[in-house]
């Protein structure tokens, strides 16, 4: 008898402790006429594939429960094996795997004699194989869909490493980029804006110092894509410290965000719009009820004493007066909430500025004489506007009765009325009264229920109007004022 | 009872100022109006005041030009000398400003316009008792 073989059928204890040390593998051996010699005891464990371990067995015989297909195949490259073939396979059957590896053994003769069977059972491996397949493809799908793009910032170099999908995100391709490495300077110069590549060196020094060992980011920023469109990523990353503690690259997954950023401001806008609309409808409607009421409470105080004192001129004087007052805010509640009455039914047509400051002068005579105020026109007379009539009577009313209310003094009743130069088409009405401090003002003036002066009467809606009436009309309004030197509104048509 | 009183009226409207005379003068006969349009002017006569004139109660107005009431109780809480009770009037609905002359110790009472009669002199007993 060969030494080799004797040696083996000497040393199956050897074997057998040797194959239960081995994880799901046992150990066998079969003769040159396919006979079972030997098996070690894990051969039979529960969870492997059925193997009679009956020595003396043949080889069919021992994988006798294998599925057919599973037995040719071990039959096969056993009888393969005893031609002096060393040789691994595996094989599947009731869904298990295994994995055999064949060592011929040969005799003196140099003919194989005896087959040395490692088997392991490889189920598990070659299933989480399968499952980490299934998973890397998943992930590689979630990342697309989600178009989340990994990168890599090797610290020392100062190069960034990207993937397709960030690739995909920064809208180049490796050609254009010239691989998949480029130096953050570059970087920087090709994709970012305004202070972002300052946010970027700041992100990396904040890698850098850190000695926190779940260090991790998050921050939104605007980029420049390949095509020249500003877009917005989301990058959330870590640092990868070598053993001395040293950052030596961050790791980053980034995301577009454009789509929800638009979104977002879009709404922020849009709530902005609401909330401005909200206060300004709450003004109005306090500022409306203030006023409504204001009058109708001095109306009941009114009659009260009139009941007391019938017939007094004076308290008579003060109703009248109050009436014309309630009479006036309801007349302009109903302008400010229909304001379109006029629009849209009247085109514009040219106006001459001259023509409307003389209308105004007839139609308010009574005003201007009884205040003693002298209104100069330094208006071209050629001087044409295109604008709807009504309106720009409405606004040279407004501005110019203000001007005679509040903008003149026993001392100064002058007011003037002029174009200023400059391409677009204006008036000003300029008064040379008190003034307005508009450091304290300049916010409110144009503003519902303002009011800034103490020894008028006022609703504090004509100013708010007047704008509202030019902006509708595509226009808008500028105020200048010094205290004591005087007031100029200019309209820009 | 005969001893005559004064009562600041800070209001910018005319008329309101006119009828609050009127009726307070028809619930006392001695009583002496001052009239201040506005929060500031109302400042200025009360930091110039004798002791003595100071008011038995001011009326005070929310909504003025120049210096509204708010704003005039704000400034007034650094003059140590006036230690007069404020009532707010106003027409207005805002409950803010409901909630906030509540809110502040010196204001006794917050009246709508126009000054009810009897409450006004329940008021004003209250405040002379």
């Amino acid at each position: 008898m060969n030494t080799a073989v004797h040696d083996i059928q000497k040393n199956t204890t050897l074997l057998s402790a040797l194959a239960q040390n081995l994880p799901n593998a046992y150990i066998s051996i079969f003769n040159q006429d396919q006979i079972l010699e030997f098996a070690s005891d894990a051969g039979s464990k529960q969870g492997y594939l059925p193997l009679n371990r009956e020595i003396g067995l043949r080889l069919d015989q021992v994988f006798s429960d294998y599925g057919s297909c599973a037995l040719n195949k071990i039959t096969e490259r056993y009888q393969y094996a005893l031609t002096g073939q060393a040789l691994e396979f595996e094989v599947a059957s009731n869904g298990e795997f295994q994995h055999h590896c064949l060592t011929p053994i040969k005799g003196a003769s140099g003919k194989t004699e005896y087959i040395l069977c490692f088997v392991q059972n490889v189920t598990e491996q070659i299933c989480s194989i399968a499952a980490l397949r299934e998973s890397e493809a998943h992930l590689k799908m979630a990342t697309q869909l989600a178009k989340i793009g990994y990168w890599e910032l090797d610290i020392h170099s100062l190069m960034f490493t990207f993937n397709d999908q960030l690739l995909d995100i920064l809208k180049v391709t490796p050609e254009q980029l010239g691989g998949y490495s480029i130096p953050v300077q570059r970087y920087a110069e090709d994709f970012l804006i305004d202070d972002t590549a300052q946010i970027i060196q700041d992100e990396i020094n904040l890698a850098i110092e850190t000695s926190d060992p779940n260090f991790s980011r998050y921050l939104e920023h605007r980029f420049v894509d390949g095509l020249g469109e500003i877009r917005y990523m989301a990058a959330r990353y870590i640092a990868v410290k070598d053993n001395n503690g040293r950052t030596i690259k961050t790791i980053g997954a980034n995301q577009d965000i454009t789509e929800r950023k638009l979104a977002e401001q879009a709404l922020t806008k849009l709530l902005a719009q609401t909330t401005t609309q909200n206060t300004r409808l709450r003004d109005f409607s306090f500022m409306t009820s203030h006023n409504i009421r204001s009058s109708v409470a001095n109306l009941v105080g009114l009659t009260q004493i009139l009941k007391d004192d019938p017939g007094n001129l004076d308290y008579i004087e003060m109703l009248s007066k109050t009436a014309h007052e309630l009479d006036g805010t309801i007349k302009n509640i109903n302008n400010l909430l229909n304001p379109q009455k006029t629009s849209g039914i009247e085109a514009k047509v040219d106006c001459n500025l001259q023509s409307a400051l003389n209308r105004f002068a007839e139609l308010n005579t009574q005003l201007i004489e009884s205040t003693g105020s002298e209104i100069a026109s330094l208006l071209p007379s050629d001087a044409v506007v295109s604008y709807i009539p009504a309106y720009l009577d409405s606004i040279i009313y407004n501005l110019i009765s203000n001007a005679i209310k509040y903008g003149t003094h026993p001392l100064s009743k002058k007011i003037e009325v002029g174009c200023k130069q400059g391409k677009q088409p204006n008036i000003y009405i300029r008064d040379f009264g008190h003034g307005i401090n508009l450091e304290k003002h300049g916010d409110s003036i144009f503003s519902l229920g303002s009011r800034f002066h103490s020894n008028r009467d006022g609703q504090g809606l004509g100013l708010y109007m007047t704008k509202k009436q030019i902006e509708s009309a595509g226009g808008r309004i500028t105020i200048e004022s010094t205290c004591n030197v005087g007031t100029t509104f200019t309209v820009y048509f | 009872m005969n001893k005559s009183f004064n009562v600041f009226l800070v209001d910018d409207d005319e008329i309101f100022s006119v009828i609050a005379k009127v009726t307070l003068s028809k619930l006392y006969e001695n009583v002496q109006f001052t009239c201040l349009p506005n929060g500031e002017a109302a400042l200025k006569k009360i930091c110039s005041c004798k002791p003595s004139d100071m008011p038995a109660i001011l009326f005070l107005d929310i909504n003025m030009p120049v210096m509204g009431g708010w704003d005039f109780l704000e400034a007034l809480e650094q003059v140590k000398s006036a230690t007069f009770p404020i009532c707010m009037t106003s027409s207005s609905v805002d409950p803010k400003d409901i909630q906030m002359a509540k809110e502040n110790s010196r204001v006794i009472e917050f009246m709508e316009k126009p000054l009810d009669r009897i409450k006004t002199k329940a008021l004003i007993d209250t405040v002379l008792a």
